[in-house]
C-alpha cells in the first residue's frame, strides 16, 4: 500500500494543496516521502511554486480614485427579510401551482372514472325504461329506479347524495315515484316500470354508483376549477 | 488590536445597515484597495474596474442590511466584486478575447528582444520574490485572463490577496475541495501559459522540462 502510494506521481492537487500546506499530515507525509525520491514531481512543485511566486510578487495596483459614496445621495437598501421573502414567494407559488395542477387533473380525471362507473351500468341497465324527457335527468331518474328495486336498506345515501333526488318525489311521473316510496321492498311488485327496466347482475352494489356519481362529480367539478384556477395563477405570473 | 478593528467594524457596519453612509465611507477606505484589486487582476483594465469596483460599493450598500455579522466582511464585499467583474467579463469576453489576440501579436517581437532587462533584482537574496518587469507584469495579467472565471477568482483571491482557502470558499460559496481543486488547475494552467514566455521569466523560475 504504501509503496503503491510513494511509487504513484502526485496530482497537481496534491502538489497545490501542499505549498499552501492544505494536505492532512498523512496526506502530506506520503506526499513528501514520494517527492524526496520523484525528480519529475520536485520539478513539477519547484515550478509550481515559482508561478506562486511570480503571482505573489505582483505590485497591488494602485487605486485610480477615491470610491467613496457621496452623501447627499440617498440609497435605496434592500432589507435582508424581504430579499428573502420574494425569493421565496417566487420558488413557492411554482412548485405549489405544479402540485395544484397535477392534484386538479387527477381529481378531475378521478371525478370523471367515478361518474361514468355510476353512471355506465344504470344506461345499459336502466337507461332505457325512462319516460322522462331531458337526457340530463335520464342517470338521476333510472338510479332511484333500480336502487329501489335492488337495495332494501341503503335508500337514504341516493336522496342525500343527488338533489335530483329529492324533488321528483312529488312529481307524477311515473319512473320517479318508486324513488319517493320509503318502502322500497314493496316498490318492486307496484313498479310498472320494473318490467321494462330488467335488475341489474347482483354483484353491482347499486348504492354504490350512486355515490360515485356524486363524489366523481364533484372530483370533476373540483378538479376544473383547479386547473382553470392554476392556469390564471400562471398567466399572471408571466 | 486586531479585536479593537473588528469591533470598529462591527459598528460601522452596524450603522450602515441604518443607512449612514458616511460609516460606510470608511468601511469603503478600509476595503477599496483590496476590492480594486481583486476587479482589476480579473479584469485587466483600469477604467473598467474602477467602474466595476463603485457598482460594488454601490450594491455592498444596498444589499449591507442582508450581510450576517460573525461572518467575514472583506468576504462578503468580496463575492459581490467577483461576481460582478464576472458578468462583465462574461457580458465583455468576446470583445476582450479579440483585442487580447490582438496584443499577443503586437508585442511578441518586440518582448523577446530585450529579455534581461525584465527581472531586475532581488533574485539572490529571496529566490522567492520576484521584482517583476512591466512586461512581466503585463505577461502574467494576460495569463490571470486566461484562466477560466471561477479559476481566475480562486487564483487571484489567493495568491495576489492572501486570502485563506476557507475565506475563499466563503467568497465563492463554493466547498474546500473546489477551492482546492480550482486554485491547483488554475496554477498549473497559469504555469503553463509562462511556460510559452520562458525568455521572460526570471532566470532562476524552473520548469519541469529544464530539470534533468
Amino acid at each position: 500500500m504504501v509503496n503503491t502510494d510513494r511509487d504513484r506521481h502526485l496530482t497537481t492537487e496534491q502538489l497545490s494543496a501542499l505549498l499552501d500546506r492544505q494536505l492532512s499530515p498523512a496526506e502530506q507525509a506520503v506526499c513528501n516521502a514520494h517527492i524526496e525520491s520523484c525528480q519529475q514531481c520536485q520539478g513539477t512543485l519547484a515550478s509550481l511554486r515559482q508561478t506562486v511566486a511570480l503571482l505573489r510578487s505582483m505590485p497591488q495596483p494602485s487605486v485610480p480614485r477615491s470610491f467613496v459614496l457621496p452623501t447627499g445621495v440617498t440609497y435605496l437598501q434592500e432589507p435582508a427579510v424581504r430579499q428573502r421573502e420574494t425569493d421565496s414567494r417566487r420558488r413557492w407559488p411554482n412548485y405549489v401551482q405544479r402540485s395544484l395542477r397535477a392534484m386538479s387533473v387527477i381529481a378531475a380525471v378521478i371525478g370523471f372514472i367515478f361518474l361514468l362507473s355510476g353512471v355506465l351500468p344504470l344506461l345499459l341497465h336502466g337507461g332505457g325504461g325512462m319516460t322522462t324527457a331531458t337526457s340530463s335527468t335520464v342517470p338521476s331518474a333510472a338510479r332511484p329506479n333500480e336502487s329501489a328495486t335492488h337495495s332494501a336498506s341503503t335508500l337514504s345515501p341516493h336522496q342525500t347524495a343527488n338533489g335530483n333526488a329529492a324533488t321528483p318525489v312529488h312529481t307524477p311521473a311515473p319512473g320517479r315515484t318508486p324513488a319517493a316510496k320509503t318502502e322500497p321492498n314493496k316498490l318492486l311488485p307496484n313498479d310498472h316500470l320494473s318490467n321494462r327496466a330488467p335488475p341489474a347482475p347482483p354483484i353491482i352494489d347499486l348504492n354504490e354508483p350512486l355515490v360515485r356519481q356524486g363524489v366523481g362529480f364533484t372530483l370533476l367539478i373540483l378538479g376544473i376549477v383547479g386547473v382553470i384556477v392554476t392556469r390564471r395563477w400562471a398567466l399572471r405570473r408571466t | 488590536m486586531a479585536k479593537q478593528m473588528r469591533d470598529d467594524e462591527e459598528q460601522l457596519i452596524a450603522r450602515s445597515q441604518r443607512g449612514d453612509v458616511n460609516a460606510f465611507n470608511e468601511l469603503i477606505l478600509h476595503y477599496q484597495q483590496t476590492t480594486y484589486g481583486v476587479v482589476y487582476r480579473m479584469i485587466g483594465n483600469a477604467e473598467i474596474a474602477a467602474d466595476v469596483t463603485q457598482d460594488t460599493f454601490i450594491a455592498a450598500f444596498r444589499a449591507i442590511q442582508s450581510f450576517r455579522g460573525g461572518s467575514s466582511f472583506r468576504a462578503w464585499l468580496l463575492r459581490i466584486a467577483s461576481n460582478l467583474a464576472c458578468d462583465h467579463w462574461r457580458r465583455t469576453q468576446r470583445h476582450v478575447v479579440e483585442s487580447l489576440d490582438m496584443l499577443t501579436d503586437e508585442e511578441e517581437p518586440h518582448a523577446a528582444s530585450d529579455l534581461s532587462a525584465l527581472v531586475e533584482s532581488g533574485q539572490e537574496a529571496n529566490p522567492e520574490e520576484y521584482v517583476l518587469s512591466q512586461e512581466l507584469q503585463e505577461l502574467i495579467q494576460r495569463g490571470l485572463q486566461v484562466l477560466p472565471l471561477d479559476q481566475r477568482v480562486a487564483v487571484v483571491l489567493c495568491d495576489i490577496e492572501g486570502l485563506s482557502y476557507e475565506e475563499i470558499s466563503i467568497t465563492t460559496q463554493s466547498n474546500m475541495g473546489t477551492v482546492r481543486s480550482r486554485i491547483a488547475r488554475g496554477r498549473a494552467r497559469l504555469r503553463h501559459y509562462l511556460e510559452q514566455y520562458r525568455e521572460l521569466l526570471p532566470r532562476n523560475y524552473r520548469l519541469p522540462t529544464n530539470k534533468e
